[in-house]
């Protein structure tokens, strides 16, 4: 039973020089107790479709165009500002990318766990006191009574990750989504970190959606991934399927890019993916990814693919899997062990 | 915190100091001396003066003696008003502008702020676009024109209020406002360009994401962080205002301490200039230092600590 379904969402930001096509008919369903990873590179709008779902884009200049958004088989598309206020933070919570600018730096670290608590759940102020210091202890910070009171920059940037996942923790949350939680921490904190979002998501059966770059994190994490591209979402699978049989050559150079460590020789060039996404205010008539696209056809300058269902969870977009298409070896992919 | 404010004493008294010294002897490198009066004076007499005021002595001599004076508390005498010490000038006149400054700060600060928070959350609306307005001519119509204005619409047309003179609560108002329209316009315009810098910080998303109200958001998260610029100009700002104003003093005729400053200066009455100079001195490094330990109330990154 999926908690979150998002079905062919497409979001525009108005602005002076146009209007700007960031999400163009993105779907995806995130099931209970379940990480979902989204992964993509910048601007491809990760970030933005999951702020549309909490609705922190403000409006304008984005614009919901279409598609739905059901959480718990009701579409939330059509909420109000007061009817999101009661999901956000008590439904959904949401954790950002950096922690050194998402906490209020003139207010006490407690005092923005409990506000959250207030807000949210009918306790006594003393209660969500209590509940401020748990939920202090519950993501690994010690004698809560001292450090309630401290202020955000006393605090390194592990710690105030921390502090921000207590907050978003802190109402019994269904879904956390994490837009890159760990990027702008160094990598033994960024581990801790993963570990405790797993550990709380099995504690507490919490959905997770996780954005990010990295596809160690992915496979570190993820139940589901869905690879978006230039708006779109170009293949989505079960982290199996997407990491061992990935069909989409976007996701094949993705995977190709991760640095082999291992096979080190010095002399291995790192791939990239050559070109540039494309321009989203005017976004290309066929697959969006055809001009970076070793393997373009003319169907694919011509015409959008449609999606192909490979079994109940793995779906892609691209030409390639038309019957009429040439069969292509996929450039070279590693296997990455999901652990 | 103890330390702090010695270390910060320490450098306060060099700072006046230096501004005493300097003032000095930059004083004595105008032309002229204070005796070069309408009257014309003979040379004989402008002579006898200058040795009977020891003015004739070398200058580093007069500085000791100065110093030395300075040190009991002696400012010396006016050369202009004769007879009266500049420090009782100082105490007459000083209370009557700092009155009329603390009048216009009173009013001046809840009004700029309350504008410029309007026009941040009303940005792109009508509200927003005449707090700017009334922000740009605060600004750039000098207080002498709105003063003048005032006095003509409120004193003359309507005989509502007295035009001038300094005698009582009725004779206060239109010079406060008139005084004050510099710091709405002013703070009106640095309060929306903070509040406009916070909206756009990452907490205030975070905020939001935890479902709070709008209202909520803020009182609690955002005016605090906006304040933050605004008590960094508190303090020149309260020096300077309390110090008076020489413009709106004259054209209501209040006997503030403001006039003295321009005057003393075109009558070389040297005490009086280097009096009010530290004077002035004295309160602004004070004014500083209250808001400096201010500033770690509303701002806990910058808390004072030894």
């Amino acid at each position: 039973m999926s908690i979150l379904e998002v079905k062919d969402l497409r979001v525009s930001f108005h602005t002076y020089a146009g209007k700007v096509q960031a999400v163009r008919g993105v779907s995806f369903s995130v099931d209970k107790g379940k990480t979902l990873a989204i992964v993509g590179e910048s601007g491809c709008g990760k970030s933005v479709t999951v702020q549309t779902i909490m609705k922190l884009t403000p409006t304008p200049p984005a614009f919901i165009e279409e598609g739905s958004i059901l959480y718990e088989g009701t579409d939330i598309v059509g909420y109000s500002e007061k009817q999101m206020q009661k999901l956000r933070g008590k439904e959904f919570s949401m954790i950002f990318q950096d922690p050194m600018t998402s906490l209020n730096p003139t207010m006490r670290v407690g005092r923005q766990i409990n506000e959250n608590i207030l807000k949210h759940m009918t306790l006594s102020s003393k209660e969500a006191t209590k509940r401020t210091m748990e939920m202090m202890r519950l993501v690994g910070i010690a004698n809560p009574e001292i450090n309630m009171l401290r202020y955000p920059h006393t605090y390194s940037g592990g710690m105030r990750q921390r502090i921000m996942i207590a907050m978003g923790m802190a109402a019994n949350p269904k879904i956390l989504f994490a837009d890159e939680p760990t990027t702008a921490l160094d990598v033994t904190t960024q581990s801790q970190i993963l570990d405790l979002i797993n550990d709380l998501k099995k504690q507490f059966q919490m959905a997770v959606v996780l954005i990010t770059h990295n596809l160690g994190v992915v496979a570190r994490m993820a139940d589901s991934v869905a690879v978006m591209y230039a708006g779109k979402v170009v293949e989505t699978g079960t982290a199996r399927e997407v990491f061992y049989e990935p069909k989409h050559p976007y996701t094949w150079g993705l995977l190709n890019s991760i640095p082999d460590t291992a096979n080190m020789n010095g002399n291995r060039e790192l791939p990239a993916i050559p070109g540039t996404p494309p321009d989203l205010f005017a976004p290309p008539k066929g697959c969006a990814f055809a001009a970076r696209c070793p393997y373009a056809m003319k169907a694919c300058i011509k015409a959008q693919p449609e999606e192909t269902c490979l079994s109940d969870t793995h779906k892609v977009s691209c030409h390639l899997l038309d019957p009429r298409a040439p069969k292509v070896e996929p450039y070279h992919v590693k296997r990455q062990k999901t652990e | 915190m103890k330390r702090y404010i010695a270390k910060r004493l320490v450098i306060s008294v060099i700072t006046i100091w230096a501004l005493a010294t300097f003032s000095f002897f930059l004083l004595k490198t105008l032309p002229g001396n204070p005796f070069q009066t309408e009257q014309l004076l003979k040379p004989e007499i402008q002579e006898k003066m200058m040795s009977y005021y020891g003015l004739d002595k070398p200058y580093f001599e007069q500085y000791l003696t100065y110093m030395g004076n300075l040190l009991h508390g002696d400012m010396g005498y006016s050369f202009k008003y004769t007879n009266r010490s500049v420090w009782d000038i100082i105490m007459q006149t000083f209370p009557i502008s700092a009155d009329l400054g603390l009048r216009s700060l009173a009013i001046g600060y809840p009004v700029g702020l309350l504008l410029g928070t309007i026009a941040a959350r009303r940005r792109g609306k009508k509200a927003d676009y005449l707090c700017v307005l009334i922000s740009v001519l605060g600004v750039s119509v000098p207080n002498f024109v709105i003063g003048s204005l005032l006095q003509w619409v409120f004193g003359v047309k309507t005989g509502l209020l007295p035009i001038a003179q300094w005698k009582g609560f009725s004779y206060s108002i239109l010079p406060t406002i008139t005084l004050s329209i510099a710091t709405i316009a002013s703070l009106t315009r640095t309060m929306r360009a903070s509040m406009l810098e916070v909206e756009n910080q990452d907490y205030m998303k975070t905020a939001k994401a935890k479902g709070l109200g709008e209202k909520e958001i803020v009182w609690r998260h955002q005016l605090r962080n906006a304040m933050i610029p605004i008590v960094t100009g508190l303090g020149p700002a309260v020096a300077t205002t309390l110090m008076g104003s020489f413009i709106v003093e004259q054209l209501f005729s209040i006997p503030g301490i403001g006039k003295h400053f321009t005057e003393s200066v075109q009558a070389l009455d040297y005490t009086m200039v280097l009096g009010l100079t530290i004077f002035f001195g004295v309160f602004l490094v004070a004014a500083n230092f209250i808001v400096d330990i201010l500033y770690g109330i509303i701002d806990p990154r910058i808390r004072i600590t030894d």
